[in-house]
């Protein structure tokens, strides 16, 4: 009784925190897969922080008499245990864009879930002293010989989903990828050695409430931002770029050169009257789509700055990098807007600016010499 | 209840506000209120000083008895000054930052009784009244404990009231929200209280006002990617969400209309009286949107640059024309810049499921019906 009420106690503000976030995300209308799934991890996660205390319930008597219910709450818990690292091993591999396990209609990703059917019907193949665990004559719950079975699972799926994530941050397509990648990596680590601690130290729970936790900065880190991103393109917005922008000004030590790009869509006023705003809308998803993927294999943040102008940060070494990258994305727009019959053709203005400390005192002198840059490649190309 | 368990509750609690501080940080957000930002850390103080109280407790060590007086004592003044913090964060946002310094009543209000509960804690050691050490330097309750939870709970419930008041005022539903949560704040402290009085050892109150904590936190974060900064209408992203679910949950017999309007003119208006006059205006059309359709079943957005639209549940068409007009006088009453009387285009489309249709559809049929007034009226000038 002493042990249900502490681990109550314990679990209390991580359910609390987890099923705040749940409703936090119901409210979300439009809601994608990966979002869905992580839906499932809180739900998964919280059935786990109540199983818990409740399982101390039926450890002993009175109610550890009723042993079927008690065998059950038990198997329950492992298997949402089990069946919570394979889901983290999926959420890792959609988020890091890990291809090697998503392609092939995603027979991979069913073979690694074969471990975790294993384990969840362990209890029922192998009972009595020599399987997961058992109750005794007294009705107390007692470790089999196997019992390391289900944390030994548990932690190698969360070291498969940890090495995803590490080997994504090295080698994933763009820079967006590499930096949740990397966020992903590190919040495997806490949840890991927590789950080590719990299962050697006796008195310590707190595999879930640090799971639990890390749950909690996934979700203001990864979940929020893509709700904070620019609803209409998907691309970063502007908070989000001075935001960035500013890390990188910080970060001067770093001497691999950069560039800031500020591109503007011609006559976008022009095609918003005469088309009206469903087109201009369109115009602008249109344009989005040709920046994402020309630039996805860069090392480049992509935001949308304002009504119809763009920037790109890009890691680049020389203005004459650069101004390769803008030429693929002018072949990339140039065959956009040979692809399909559309009311009107799309182009763009285009200036850049190379971070210089010596030259430039702040981030806004930066963006300006690029606006006017840009504005001057307007002026040009309307002259001819 | 162990000292293992109690260091797993109150470093959970500091852990998980300890993120919320890192992740509100970096996200601009919240942490842009320095109340909101110092009342997470007066939290995770009192976590760090009961938890210190609880490791010194019955150890007669000398200088403990000390420490143990100082730790108590501060112990219950950052009690006080959590709840006197959450009031003061509540008042400013409803009145504004630095409101609370130019209310000199108020101020009283939050220094007395705080500085007179201060006063009796520092007599504790001659004269007891709160609470008292005993030989083994054990802690026991006095007479008078009951204050805390006065002065306590008087400023959350205040502060309550004060968001109850303010939520009948607004008129947005997405603002009403966010002082729903705000309101409900104090439940969380209440229910953690009453848990923890019921049975005796466990620590349940501030566990629950963390929840609270990051369930505000939560709240304004969602309130602040949906609200436009500048008219504090929804804002498009929360448009766009809206729209879908509408069109999705449509019945026959419940049809609604979508309305979109523009100023005229705007950009002369920004181009000739500058960027604060043009912000003006949008802010005085966005007044007269809430009064016209704030009254019915409505959902009102700021489109874009200087478009707005309406979600109207009920209305026939004869009823939107007269509230168009309504609106009309009142932009032409309120609204002048420079002597020059504001005028709005406006168009709608009717929905109601009978025929799917696409967001864009429906707004491309509003958006002709609102060019086609346009026209008209740019004729009319012409012509007279």
């Amino acid at each position: 009784m002493k042990n249900l009420i502490a681990q109550f106690n314990i679990n209390l503000l991580p359910t609390l925190i987890l099923i705040l976030i749940c409703l936090d995300i119901r409210k979300d209308e439009t809601r994608d897969s990966n979002s869905r799934m992580f839906f499932l991890l809180l739900g998964l996660q919280i059935g786990l922080l109540i199983l818990e205390p409740v399982s101390w319930l039926f450890d002993g008597p009175p109610l550890g008499r009723l042993v079927p219910l008690g065998w059950c709450v038990n198997v329950l818990f492992f298997a949402a245990n089990i069946l919570l690292s394979y889901v983290w091993f999926l959420y890792f591999c959609r988020k890091t864009h890990t291809k090697w396990f998503l392609g092939r209609g995603h027979r991979r990703e069913l073979l690694m879930g074969v471990p975790c059917l294993l384990v969840c019907a362990a209890p029922i193949l192998l009972p009595g002293t020599s399987g997961v665990f058992y109750i005794d004559e007294s009705f107390r719950y007692c470790r089999g010989a196997l019992f390391f079975l289900p944390y030994a699972t548990s932690i190698l799926y969360l070291l498969v989903s940890a090495g995803v994530a590490v080997f994504a941050a090295v080698r994933g397509r763009s820079g967006e990828i590499r930096r949740q990648s990397r966020l992903l990596a590190f919040a495997m680590i806490p949840p890991i050695l927590a789950t080590l601690v719990q299962s050697l130290c006796y008195g310590w729970w707190i595999a879930r409430p640090i799971s639990a936790l890390m749950m909690m900065v996934l979700y203001l880190k990864v979940q929020r931002q893509d709700v904070s991103n620019d609803s209409l393109t998907g691309l970063n917005n502007r908070k989000q770029m001075s935001r960035y922008l500013s890390g990188k000004w910080r970060a001067v030590a770093s001497d691999s050169p950069w560039c800031l790009i500020m591109i503007d869509i011609d006559r976008f006023k022009s095609i918003n009257d005469t088309y009206g705003h469903t087109v201009g809308d369109e115009a602008l998803c249109r344009m989005a789509e040709c920046i994402k993927q020309t630039f996805s294999e860069a090392n480049a943040f992509l935001c949308r700055y304002g009504g119809d102008e763009f920037v790109i940060i890009l890691d680049s070494d020389t203005p004459a990098d650069a101004d390769a990258w803008i030429a693929a994305l002018k072949a990339r727009v140039a065959r956009e807007n040979a692809g399909g019959p559309h009311t009107y053709s799309l182009s763009f203005s285009v200036g850049y600016a190379f971070f210089d400390p010596a030259r430039q005192a702040s981030e806004t002198a930066l963006i300006a010499l690029a606006d006017r840059r840009m504005y001057q490649n307007k002026q040009l190309r309307q002259l001819q | 209840m162990g000292s293992i368990v109690y260091i797993q509750i109150n470093g959970f609690a500091i852990l998980m506000l300890c993120a919320l501080l890192l992740a509100s940080f970096d996200e601009n957000s919240v942490a842009d209120n320095s109340v909101f930002s110092d009342l997470i850390w007066l939290v995770i103080a009192v976590l760090l000083v009961d938890l210190a109280a609880w490791a010194l407790e019955g150890n007669t060590a000398p200088g403990v008895r000390i420490a143990l007086y100082c730790l108590h004592t501060a112990y219950f003044t950052l009690t006080e000054l959590i709840s006197a913090e959450w009031l003061i964060y509540v008042y400013e946002m409803i009145y504004g930052e630095g409101a609370v310094r130019k209310n000199r009543r108020l101020t009283l209000i939050l220094v007395i009784p705080i500085a007179a509960f201060f006063a009796l804690l520092c007599c504790s050691p001659i004269f007891p009244s709160v609470f008292s050490l005993d030989a083994q330097n054990v802690y026991h309750r006095e007479s008078l404990f009951f204050i805390q939870y006065v002065i306590g709970f008087g400023y959350l419930i205040a502060a309550s009231v004060l968001a109850l008041r303010q939520r009948a005022r607004e008129e947005l539903t997405e603002k009403k929200r966010e002082f729903s949560a705000v309101a409900s704040f104090v439940f969380y402290p209440l229910i953690g209280g009453v848990l923890q009085i019921l049975f005796y050892g466990t620590v349940f109150l501030w566990p629950c006002t963390a929840a609270a904590i990051f369930m505000v936190s939560s709240r304004l974060h969602r309130a602040q990617v949906s609200v436009d900064a500048l008219t504090q209408l929804n804002n498009r992203r929360r448009f766009d969400r809206y729209l879908l679910t509408c069109i999705r949950n449509t019945h026959v017999s419940r049809p609604w209309h979508l309305l979109l309007l523009d100023v005229d003119d705007f950009k002369a208006i920004n181009d000739m009286f500058g960027h604060t006059a043009g912000d003006a205006a949008l802010c005085n059309i966005a007044q007269g949107l809430k009064t016209v359709f704030g009254q019915s079943d409505s959902f009102i957005a700021r489109y874009g640059g200087d478009e707005f639209a309406v979600v109207l549940y009920g209305a026939s068409d004869m009823e939107i024309e007269r509230m168009l007009a309504q609106l009309a006088s009142f932009c032409a009453n309120t609204t002048a810049v420079d002597c020059r009387p504001l005028s709005l285009s406006a168009g709608y489309a009717r929905y109601d499921g009978e025929r799917a249709m696409r967001p864009e559809e429906l707004i491309a049929l509003a958006d002709s019906a609102m060019y086609r007034q346009k026209l008209q009226k740019k004729a009319a000038r012409t012509r007279s």
